[in-house]
C-alpha cells in the first residue's frame, strides 16, 4: 500500500460534507424566483383606491401647472423671452409634448370603470383625469394648433403613426372632456383634499380655452359665434363660482398667502408646502442678496412700471393725473406698492425690518437687478434666502380676477361693454383705487367696444402682472405686432451722483434719517433709460403663433405634418 | 503490488501540459552527507525510479531538464519499505512556464489557446495608488483604464477591448479567488496582495462566465506562500503630487476687458453708460489685486503607504499574511482617503488527499471630503472645483475686522473657502468588506487517477456608511468703490450680513450587503500516453441581499454636535428612507481539453446559466466556446528547418458571452424587473399636507432575454531566439446580438409610455492586438527587457433603433457608436466683408450675423441636400468618429544593472475626440461672481480681427458641439519610472535583511504628444479636479 491510498477513511467525511453542504442550498427555483421589492404589483393598483388614488396624484405633479418661469417673459413686463421675441426660433425650440403623462391619464380612465370602486369615487377620478387631460392638450393646442388626439394606452401593436387632428377637433374634445369633468367633479373639497380639480375650475378653465378659442389666434377673421361661445361660457362660469361663495379676496397683496379652502379667489392652485414640494420662484424673483442660486426673474419693465395707473385710477399720462415725476411711486394705483420694488423702496427681506432696497448702480452687493426694478408680488418677506429657494406659497393657476377679466372680455365682444365697465370697476375697488365722483374708478365713461376691449387687457396687464397671463394675451390676441415689434423694451439705469458715487458714504447719510427721498429724489440720483433688449430689436414672427412641431417628432412618425409657416409645412392651424 | 525491501522513490515528470519529459534527471542527496547522492534520468514516458534509499533519513530530491525550473523537496524521509510516488510537473524557465489563471481553471502560458493578458502583482507592487485599477492602466493590452480625476480612492472607468453594446461603455466582469465580485472590491485590493491578474478578453475565455462575460473578465489570484521558510517583505513609500495640468483661467483683470468687449459688440451705441462697463480706475486696480482662490487653497497632495506580508510553506501548511495601509490627501484641505487590507491565507494538507484552505480578508476604506450640495457626491468635485477655479477673482474672500477673519459675499453667492476649510461640515464615508472563503480540495486519485473534487464556499459582507454634515455660514457684504461700484471694499456692513444655508441638516446612510457564492468543482487530469486530458465540471449557486437605509435630522445645535441624536426634537424634520434587493444566479460549467503531445491541443466549455432578470419560462441560456491550437514548432519539418524559433503556436477561438439588460454603466445593478409590468413608489402632488404617489412603470417586454456575443480569436504566440523574444498577435472579430436597447428612438413620440428594453440590436467590432517582448541577459551584471503593445479595436452599428424619417446625414447605421455629431465650424465672422459675402437673409442658429460671431457651414436645409441659406440642426454632421480611443499602445522598458533598476512605462492612446466642456464655451454669464478659461483672452474684437476665439454672444449657438470646440483627446505621456537600487548587503545571507531596495517611482510625468493642452486630456473636463501628477519615494525591505 503505497500513500495515495492510506487516508481512504476520509472520503466519506468528505461526501457527508458535500450532503450536509447540499442539503442546506435552497431549491434551485428559490435561488432565482426573487420578486422586485421595490415593484408595486400591476394587479393591486386598480383595485386599491389608495393606489389609484395614488397614481393620479402623480399624474397631478406632473401635469398642474408650475409658477411661470419667472425669467421667461415673451412680453413687455420684464426682460426675458429672448430667442423668440428676436425672431430665432427654430423648427426644435418649442418642444412640449406631454404624451406620457396623457398616457397615464388614458390608462387611468381605460381602468377605473371597470374597478371595485364605489360609484362616487369612480366619478371623482375619472372628472379629475378629464380635467387633466384637457389642461394638457390644451396646452399643447395652443402652441402647436391641432395635436394628434390619442385617447387609449396605445399598445405596441396598435398603428401608433397617428396623425394630427384639426385645432377645431381638439377644441371640441377639450370641451367635451371639461364637460363631462363639470358632470363629474364636486364643487368643493374637504381640507386633505384641498387642491383637487372642482367643478368650479373646470367651468373657468373651459371659458379660458373658448376665449382663446375666439380670440385671434385661433380665430383671426374673427367669427363672432366663437365669442358668443365664449360669452356663454364664462358667463355661466361667473354664474356658478358666485353661487359657490367665490368671491374676491379684500387684500391683493396676501392674496397668495391665504391657502386651502379659506382663499376664496384661488380657483385653480398648485398647493406646495416645505419640504413635501417646494418651488424656487420666491429665490428667483428676489435679489441675490436675499436669495440664493436662483435670481434675476421678474424684473419690471419701465413700459410695465409706467402702465400703473394714479390712486384716481388716471394714467400717469392724463391730465390732472396728480403724476409726481420727482417721487413717481407716491399716490400710484395701490397694486404699483405691492407689485413694484423701486430704487429707495423699503422691503423687508429675510425677515430685516427696516431694510430698504436699493437698485442703483453700487448699491447691491452682489448681482443687481437689470432693469432697475424688483418684483414684491407673491414674494414672502418672511423667507430667509434658504426658505426662499424652498418655498411652500401654493400657485394660484387661475383666480377669479381672470375669470371675471374673461368674461368681460367675452361680453365686451358680444357687445355688453357695461359687463366689462362691471367688472374692472370691481377688481379696480378691491385693488383699492379710487372710486371717484362717477363711480367709474378713473375709467372713461360711455366707451367703445374697442375702448373697452383695450382697457380690459391693460387691466389684465396690472392685475395679472407676472402671473404668466400677459405672453398669453399677446399671443391670443396677435398683438406682438403691434406692441412689440421693431421696439426695444426698457429699464433704468440709476446712479447715485452725491457723495462721489460713493454708495457707503451714501448708506451712511441715509441712515442718520436726514434724507427724504420722496422729496429730493433726483438730487441724489440720476436715473436714465437703458435697453433691456440692446443687442436686438424685438421681432415676433406672424409663423410663431403655431410653432413648428420639432423634427424628432416628425422623424418618427411619418404622419405628422409640419405647421404651415414652417420648413416644409403643410398642416393648417386655422383649419 | 510488490513489497519493496528497503524504501523507493519513483514517479512521472511532466511538463506544466501534461506531457511526459524524456531524461529529465532526478537527484536525491543524503542531507548532511552530499556524497550520499543518488540519480536517474526518466524514461520515454517520464518514469523514473531510485531504490535503496535509507528509512528515517533526510533526503533533499531535485528534478531538473534543461530549460525548466528545477523542482526540489527538502527533507523527504521515508518510512521503511516505503514506496512513494511523486508527480512533478517542471515549469519553464521562460515566461512560457508561467500559468495563466482562467476562469475555473487555469493554463500554462505555453499552451495557453485564449486571449487572455495576463499580469503579476508584483509588477506594480511598488507603484502607489489608491485604487488597484489605476495601477494597471496602460500595462495591460486590450485594457483601456481611464482615470478622469486625480482625487485619491476616484474610481476609473475600465473597458476591455471596444464595447460592442448600446450606451455607455460597461466594466468588465471582476472575479477575485474564483468569486464573482466587482469593481469595488478589485480597487480595494493592494498590489502585494495579488498573485496575478487575467484579462480575459476573447468570448472562449470569457465564456466560463457567459451571460456577465461579453464585456471581457478580469480574473485576480491572490498571493500564497512559496515553500521555504517564513518570508517577510515590508514597502513602504510617500509620494507627493501636483497637477498634471492646472486650468488657466482669466484674471480679474482680463475677464474685465473681455466683458467690456462684449459689451461694446453687443451695444455700440452706449455700452459706456451700462452699468456692467468696468471703469479705467477698476480696470487698474485689478491689475494688482487679482485672487486667485485655486492658489490660495492649493495643498500638494501626498500619499503614504506601508505594505507588509509575511509568508511561507512547508509541506503541510502555506500561509500568507498581509497588511496594508494606504492614505492620500487631496489638493485642498480636507480631502483625505485611507485604506486598510487585511489578508489571512492557509492552506493545510489535514491528509495526503484532503486540502483546506482558508482566506479571510477585511478591506476597510475611510474617504473625506468637503459637503458641496452641487457636486451630488461626485469624486471628481466638478461645483466645487470650478468655484476654486473661476470665482471670485474680482474680490478678496476674506477681510479681517479687528484681527477676525470674515467670508466676503460681495460678489459670490457662494464662498468655496468656507466649503473647503470645513466649517460648513463634511462628507465622509466608510466602507468595511469582509470576505471568508472555504476551499476543499479533495483528491480522488485513490478512485481515479486524475480525479479531484473541489469545494468553496465565499461569504461577502459589505458595509457603506455615509454621513454628511451641513451647515449653514454667515457671508458679510463690504462696500464697494470705483467708478461704476465694481471694487469691493473691506468695510463691511454688518447689517446686511447674508445666511448661506444649503440645508442645515445631518444625514447617514447605512447600506449592507450580503453575499455568498457556492462552488463545487470536479477536475479530471489525465495522460494516457501521449494524449492529455483535462475536463472540468463546476456548479455555481450566489445569492445576494442588500438593504439599505437612510436618516436625515436637521438643525443640529453646533458644529460638534454633529450627531442624529443631538439634532432637532421635532419629527417633522426628520426623515428617513431605505431599500431592499434581492438577487440569485445559479449556473454551471463544463471544461474539456485535451492536447496531443502539446502539439494539437482542442478545448471545448460551456456554462449554462440561469437569471432572475428574465421571466421564468425563459430563464436559462447556454453558453459555449471552441477553442483549437496547432504547435507547429513541434513538427519535425519545422523543428528541422527552422532553428532560431523555440516555439510557435497557432490558435483559434470562439465563444459565446452575454451581457444582461440590469448593467448599470458603472457596473452596479439596476435592480427592476421588466418582464411584467410594475408600477413604482413615487411622489405625488400635495394635497392637504401628503404627498403620495406612483407611476407606471417601463412598459412590460416578456420576451426579455439576454445580449448575445460571438467572437472568434485568431493568433499566434512565438518564441524564438532562445525565448529571448516572445511575440503574440491576435485578430479578433465580434457580433454582438439581441443587444437591448430602449426603443424611443423609432417609435412615435405620441405612444407616451416609457419604453421597454427589446433585444433588436446588433453591433459588430474587430479588432487586433500585437505585442513583442524582449529580454536580454548581458551578462550578470547587466539585464534588460523592451516590449511594446498595441490594440487596435472598433465597432460597428449593425442593427440599430433609428427614427422611420431621418435624414441620410443622421443615419447611425455602419457607424462607431460613440461618433460627435455637431457642426462644421466655419470662420469666426472677422469683417464686415465676411458678413457682406453671406447669402441675404443668413441666419446662425436664429440669429443675425454679427461682427465676432462664429459661423458655421451651411450644409443642407430642411427639406433638400442643399445649402439654404440658415444655420439650424440640418447643418449637422457626425465630426468626429469616436470619443473613445480606438487604439491604444504602450512601451516598457526595464533594465537592471549591478544594483540599479530602471522601468520605464510610456502609454499612447489615438484617434479620439471630445468637445470641450460646455461650461467654458459660453463665457459664463459675464457677472463679478464667476469668470472663464484663459484661452478667452485671444477674443476677437475689431482691432484684434485675427483673434483664436470668437467675441462671446448668448445667441447664434457659438457654444453649441461643433468642430471648433473639438479637442483631439490622442495623447502619448510616460506613465510610470521607477528606479530602484539595492543597497548592497554585508554578510549577505547571515544579515537577518536578504534584499532592501530604494526606489523613486513617478505617475502621469509628462505628456510626450497632446493636443488640448487646456487641461489634461484624460481629464473629464476642464473644471473638474485635475490628474495628478506623482512623485514618489520608497523602501522595499524583506527579510
Amino acid at each position: 500500500m503505497n500513500r495515495f491510498f492510506s487516508y481512504k477513511n476520509s472520503i466519506p467525511a468528505f461526501v457527508i460534507g458535500i450532503t450536509i453542504a447540499v442539503s442546506g442550498l435552497q431549491s434551485c427555483t428559490k435561488v432565482l424566483d426573487k420578486p422586485d421589492l421595490g415593484a408595486i404589483p400591476s394587479g393591486e393598483v386598480w383595485t386599491d383606491l389608495n393606489l389609484s388614488t395614488a397614481f393620479l396624484n402623480n399624474i397631478y405633479l406632473d401635469v398642474m401647472p408650475n409658477w411661470p418661469d419667472a425669467t421667461d417673459h415673451v412680453s413687455d413686463e420684464g426682460a426675458g423671452g429672448g430667442g423668440t421675441l428676436y425672431g430665432q426660433v427654430t423648427v426644435s425650440s418649442v418642444n412640449y409634448w406631454p404624451y406620457a403623462n396623457i398616457r397615464s391619464i388614458n390608462l387611468l380612465l381605460q381602468q377605473v370603470p371597470t374597478s371595485p370602486f364605489s360609484e362616487g369615487d369612480k366619478n371623482s377620478l375619472i372628472g379629475q383625469a378629464l380635467f387633466l387631460r384637457a389642461w394638457l392638450y390644451f396646452q399643447m393646442v395652443s402652441r402647436y394648433g391641432g395635436v394628434p388626439i390619442v385617447l387609449t394606452p396605445q399598445s405596441l401593436e396598435d398603428n401608433l403613426n397617428v396623425t394630427r387632428n384639426k385645432t377645431s377637433e381638439c377644441i371640441t374634445r377639450i370641451t367635451k372632456d371639461l364637460d363631462d369633468a363639470i358632470a363629474l367633479l364636486p364643487a368643493g373639497w374637504n381640507t386633505d383634499n384641498a387642491g383637487r380639480i372642482t367643478r368650479g375650475a373646470a367651468l373657468a378653465f373651459k371659458g379660458r380655452v373658448l376665449l382663446h378659442y375666439a380670440s385671434e389666434q385661433f380665430n383671426p377673421t374673427q367669427d363672432p359665434s366663437r365669442w358668443q361661445t365664449a360669452y356663454n361660457a364664462n358667463k355661466a362660469t361667473m354664474d356658478s363660482l358666485t353661487n359657490y361663495g367665490k368671491a374676491l379676496m379684500p387684500d391683493f397683496r396676501n392674496l397668495w398667502f391665504v391657502e386651502g379652502n379659506g382663499n376664496t379667489e384661488a380657483i385653480m392652485v398648485t398647493r406646495f408646502t416645505y419640504p413635501g414640494r417646494v418651488q424656487i420662484h420666491d429665490a428667483s424673483i428676489r435679489p441675490l442678496e436675499e436669495s440664493q442660486n436662483y435670481s434675476g426673474g421678474d424684473q419690471p419693465s419701465l413700459e410695465l412700471v409706467n402702465a400703473f395707473p394714479m390712486k384716481n385710477g388716471l394714467p400717469i399720462t392724463a391730465q390732472g393725473s396728480g403724476y409726481n415725476s420727482q417721487a413717481y411711486w407716491l399716490n400710484r394705483d395701490p397694486r404699483f406698492a405691492t407689485t413694484i420694488v423701486h430704487n429707495g423702496d423699503a422691503w423687508a427681506l429675510s425677515g430685516k425690518t427696516g431694510r430698504t432696497q436699493w437698485t442703483f448702480r453700487g448699491g447691491e452687493a452682489i448681482g443687481g437687478t437689470f432693469s432697475g426694478f424688483y418684483t414684491r408680488k407673491t414674494v414672502f418677506e418672511g423667507y430667509k434666502p434658504f426658505d426662499a429657494e424652498h418655498s411652500g406659497t401654493d400657485w394660484i393657476e387661475i383666480r377669479l380676477a381672470e375669470v371675471m377679466l374673461n368674461y368681460a372680455e367675452a361680453a365686451n365682444e358680444v357687445g355688453n361693454v357695461q359687463t366689462g365697465c362691471d367688472m374692472i370697476t370691481a377688481i379696480r375697488k378691491r385693488a383699492g383705487i379710487d372710486a371717484g365722483t362717477d363711480g367709474l374708478y378713473g375709467l372713461k365713461s360711455g366707451m367703445t367696444k374697442a375702448e373697452m376691449r383695450a382697457a380690459i387687457l391693460m387691466e389684465r396687464r396690472l392685475e395679472l402682472a407676472f402671473e404668466g397671463k400677459r405672453d398669453q394675451d399677446l399671443r391670443r390676441r396677435r398683438l406682438y405686432a403691434s406692441v412689440m415689434n421693431g421696439k426695444k423694451r426698457t429699464g433704468l439705469d440709476i446712479r447715485l451722483i452725491k457723495f462721489d458715487g460713493k454708495a457707503g458714504d451714501f448708506f451712511a447719510a441715509y441712515a442718520t434719517g436726514t434724507i427724504n427721498l420722496n422729496t429730493d429724489y433726483f438730487s441724489y440720483f440720476s436715473e436714465t433709460p437703458k435697453l433691456l433688449d440692446p443687442n436686438n430689436e424685438i421681432n415676433y414672427k406672424d409663423e410663431y403663433y403655431f410653432y413648428a412641431i420639432p423634427l424628432d417628432h416628425l422623424q418618427k412618425n411619418p404622419q405628422l405634418q409640419q405647421t404651415k409657416g414652417w420648413d416644409g409645412g403643410t398642416f393648417d392651424p386655422l383649419q | 503490488m510488490v513489497q519493496a525491501q528497503t524504501p523507493e522513490i519513483a514517479g512521472i515528470v511532466k511538463d506544466e501540459a501534461g506531457a511526459p519529459l524524456i531524461s529529465a534527471t532526478i537527484t536525491v542527496i543524503q542531507k548532511g552527507d552530499t556524497q550520499k547522492k543518488k540519480s536517474a534520468l526518466t524514461n520515454t514516458e517520464g518514469k523514473f525510479s531510485i531504490q535503496d534509499l535509507v528509512a528515517g533519513t533526510p533526503y533533499q530530491v531535485s528534478v531538473s531538464y534543461i530549460g525548466y525550473k528545477t523542482w526540489t523537496i527538502d527533507n523527504f524521509v521515508l518510512k521503511p519499505a516505503e514506496q512513494s510516488s511523486l508527480i512533478v510537473s517542471l515549469k519553464t524557465n521562460g515566461e512560457l512556464g508561467e500559468v495563466v489563471v482562467l476562469g475555473y481553471g487555469k493554463s500554462s502560458k505555453r499552451n495557453l489557446l485564449q486571449s487572455v493578458s495576463s499580469m503579476k502583482g508584483k509588477e506594480v507592487v511598488e507603484v502607489p495608488a489608491a485604487t488597484l485599477a489605476q495601477t494597471l492602466a496602460g500595462r495591460v493590452p486590450g485594457l483601456v483604464i481611464t482615470q478622469s480625476g486625480g482625487k485619491p480612492g476616484k474610481s476609473s472607468s475600465i473597458r476591455v477591448r471596444a464595447y460592442d453594446g448600446f450606451g455607455a461603455a460597461k466594466p468588465p466582469l471582476f472575479v477575485i479567488d474564483g468569486v464573482i465580485s466587482d469593481q469595488f472590491a478589485f480597487d480595494g485590493l493592494d498590489a502585494s496582495e495579488v498573485d496575478n491578474i487575467s484579462v480575459l478578453k476573447d468570448g472562449a475565455s470569457a465564456s466560463a462566465y457567459g451571460v456577465r462575460g461579453a464585456n471581457g473578465v478580469i480574473v485576480v489570484t491572490t498571493k500564497k506562500g512559496i515553500t521555504g521558510p517564513p518570508q517577510i517583505n515590508v514597502i513602504s513609500s510617500y509620494s507627493i503630487n501636483e497637477p498634471t495640468v492646472q486650468p488657466q483661467t482669466l484674471s480679474a483683470y482680463d475677464q474685465a476687458v473681455f466683458t467690456n468687449d462684449f459689451l461694446q459688440q453687443v451695444n455700440p451705441a452706449n455700452y459706456l453708460t451700462d452699468s456692467r462697463y468696468y471703469t479705467k480706475d477698476e480696470l487698474d486696480y485689478w491689475k494688482t489685486h487679482n485672487v486667485d482662490l485655486l492658489k490660495k487653497y492649493y495643498k500638494r497632495p501626498t500619499e503614504y503607504r506601508t505594505t507588509a506580508n509575511i509568508s511561507g510553506a512547508s509541506e503541510k501548511i502555506n500561509y500568507f499574511v498581509s497588511g496594508s495601509f494606504y492614505k492620500g490627501t487631496g489638493s485642498f484641505d480636507n480631502v483625505n482617503y485611507q485604506k486598510y487590507n487585511i489578508r489571512a491565507k492557509m492552506d493545510a494538507k489535514i491528509t495526503r488527499d484532503l486540502n483546506i484552505g482558508l482566506n479571510l480578508t477585511t478591506d476597510i476604506r475611510n474617504d473625506q471630503k468637503p459637503y458641496w450640495e452641487y457636486d451630488h457626491d461626485n469624486d471628481d468635485m466638478p461645483d466645487l472645483y470650478k468655484g476654486l477655479l473661476l470665482r471670485s477673482k474680482m474680490s478678496p474672500d476674506y477681510v479681517d475686522v479687528n484681527g477676525k477673519s470674515y467670508p466676503v459675499g460681495t460678489l459670490v453667492a457662494w464662498h468655496p473657502g468656507e466649503v473647503i476649510n470645513g466649517n460648513t461640515g463634511y462628507n465622509r464615508k466608510k466602507w468595511s468588506n469582509y470576505q471568508a472563503l472555504i476551499d476543499v480540495n479533495y483528491n480522488l486519485s485513490s478512485l481515479v487517477d486524475g480525479l479531484k473534487l473541489r469545494a468553496t464556499y465565499a461569504n461577502y459582507t459589505r458595509h457603506s456608511f455615509r454621513k454628511t454634515l451641513n451647515l449653514p455660514y454667515n457671508l458679510y457684504i463690504t462696500n464697494r468703490f470705483g467708478d461704476n461700484n465694481h471694487l469691493v471694499g473691506n468695510e463691511i456692513d454688518f447689517s446686511r450680513t447674508k445666511q448661506r444655508n444649503d440645508g442645515n441638516a445631518i444625514r447617514e446612510s447605512y447600506d449592507a450587503g450580503a453575499f455568498y457564492q457556492l462552488n463545487f468543482y470536479i477536475n479530471y487530469d489525465k495522460s494516457f500516453g501521449k494524449h492529455n486530458i483535462s475536463a472540468t465540471a463546476m456548479y455555481e449557486q450566489s445569492e445576494t441581499n442588500n438593504d439599505a437605509f437612510n436618516a436625515r435630522n436637521q438643525f443640529v445645535l453646533s458644529r460638534e454636535l454633529d450627531q442624529l441624536s443631538l439634532a432637532s426634537s421635532d419629527p417633522s424634520n426628520y426623515s428617513l428612507g431605505g431599500s431592499e434587493f434581492d438577487d440569485g444566479r445559479l449556473a454551471a460549467f463544463g471544461r474539456l481539453s485535451y492536447n496531443y503531445e502539446g502539439k494539437y491541443l482542442v478545448e471545448g466549455s460551456f456554462r449554462y446559466e440561469g437569471s432572475r432578470y428574465f421571466i421564468p419560462s425563459n430563464r436559462y441560456a447556454i453558453f459555449p466556446a471552441v477553442s483549437l491550437g496547432w504547435r507547429i514548432s513541434d513538427e519535425n519539418f519545422f523543428k528541422d528547418n527552422i532553428h532560431f524559433i523555440n516555439d510557435f503556436k497557432f490558435r483559434a477561438t470562439f465563444g459565446m458571452t452575454g451581457e444582461e439588460p440590469n448593467l448599470n454603466a458603472d457596473g452596479s445593478q439596476n435592480t427592476t424587473l421588466q418582464w411584467e409590468q410594475y408600477y413604482r413608489k413615487t411622489s405625488g402632488a400635495i394635497f392637504g399636507n401628503i404627498s403620495n404617489g406612483i407611476s407606471l412603470g417601463a412598459y412590460p417586454n416578456a420576451d426579455i432575454t439576454w445580449a448575445k456575443k460571438q467572437s472568434i480569436d485568431i493568433g499566434f504566440d512565438a518564441s524564438l531566439f532562445n525565448n529571448s523574444v516572445n511575440v503574440s498577435a491576435t485578430r479578433f472579430m465580434t457580433k454582438r446580438t439581441d443587444i437591448l436597447g430602449d426603443i424611443g428612438a423609432s417609435v412615435p413620440t405620441t405612444w407616451g409610455a416609457a419604453y421597454p428594453l427589446v433585444n433588436f440590436g446588433a453591433m459588430e467590432s474587430k479588432g487586433y492586438e500585437v505585442s513583442i517582448d524582449y529580454r536580454k541577459t548581458i551578462n550578470k551584471q547587466l539585464a534588460f527587457n523592451v516590449g511594446v503593445n498595441y490594440s487596435y479595436a472598433v465597432s460597428k452599428q449593425v442593427r440599430i433603433n433609428q427614427a422611420q424619417n431621418i435624414r441620410e446625414y443622421q443615419n447611425q447605421l455602419g457607424r462607431s457608436p460613440g461618433g460627435i455629431m455637431g457642426y462644421i465650424a466655419a470662420d469666426i465672422l472677422r469683417t464686415q466683408a465676411d458678413i457682406d459675402a453671406l447669402p441675404a437673409g443668413y441666419t446662425i442658429n436664429g440669429a443675425v450675423p454679427k461682427l465676432g460671431m462664429l459661423n458655421f457651414k451651411d450644409i443642407r436645409g430642411a427639406t433638400s441636400d442643399k445649402p439654404d441659406g440658415k444655420i439650424d440642426d440640418n447643418d449637422q454632421e457626425f465630426i468626429a468618429k469616436y470619443s473613445s480611443p480606438p487604439s491604444t499602445y504602450n512601451l516598457n522598458l526595464g533594465a537592471t544593472w549591478k544594483s540599479f533598476s530602471i522601468d520605464l512605462l510610456i502609454q499612447g492612446t489615438g484617434n479620439y475626440y471630445k468637445v470641450r466642456s460646455p461650461l467654458l464655451n459660453s463665457g459664463q454669464w459675464f457677472t463679478q461672481e464667476e469668470g472663464s478659461a484663459a484661452f478667452w483672452k485671444n477674443h476677437w474684437t475689431p482691432e484684434n480681427p485675427n483673434a483664436k476665439y470668437p467675441i462671446y454672444l448668448d445667441e447664434g449657438g457659438g457654444d453649441s458641439e461643433s468642430t471648433f470646440w473639438l479637442d483631439n483627446a490622442s495623447f502619448i505621456r510616460l506613465k510610470n519610472l521607477n528606479l530602484g537600487w539595492s543597497v548592497p548587503l554585508r554578510n549577505q545571507g547571515k544579515s537577518v535583511f536578504k534584499n532592501v531596495r530604494l526606489y523613486l517611482n513617478g505617475s502621469n510625468l509628462f505628456l510626450l504628444q497632446d493636443h488640448i493642452k487646456a487641461y489634461d486630456p484624460e481629464a473629464g473636463s476642464m473644471v473638474t479636479y485635475p490628474l495628478n501628477r506623482n512623485y514618489t519615494f520608497g523602501v522595499n525591505v524583506t527579510l
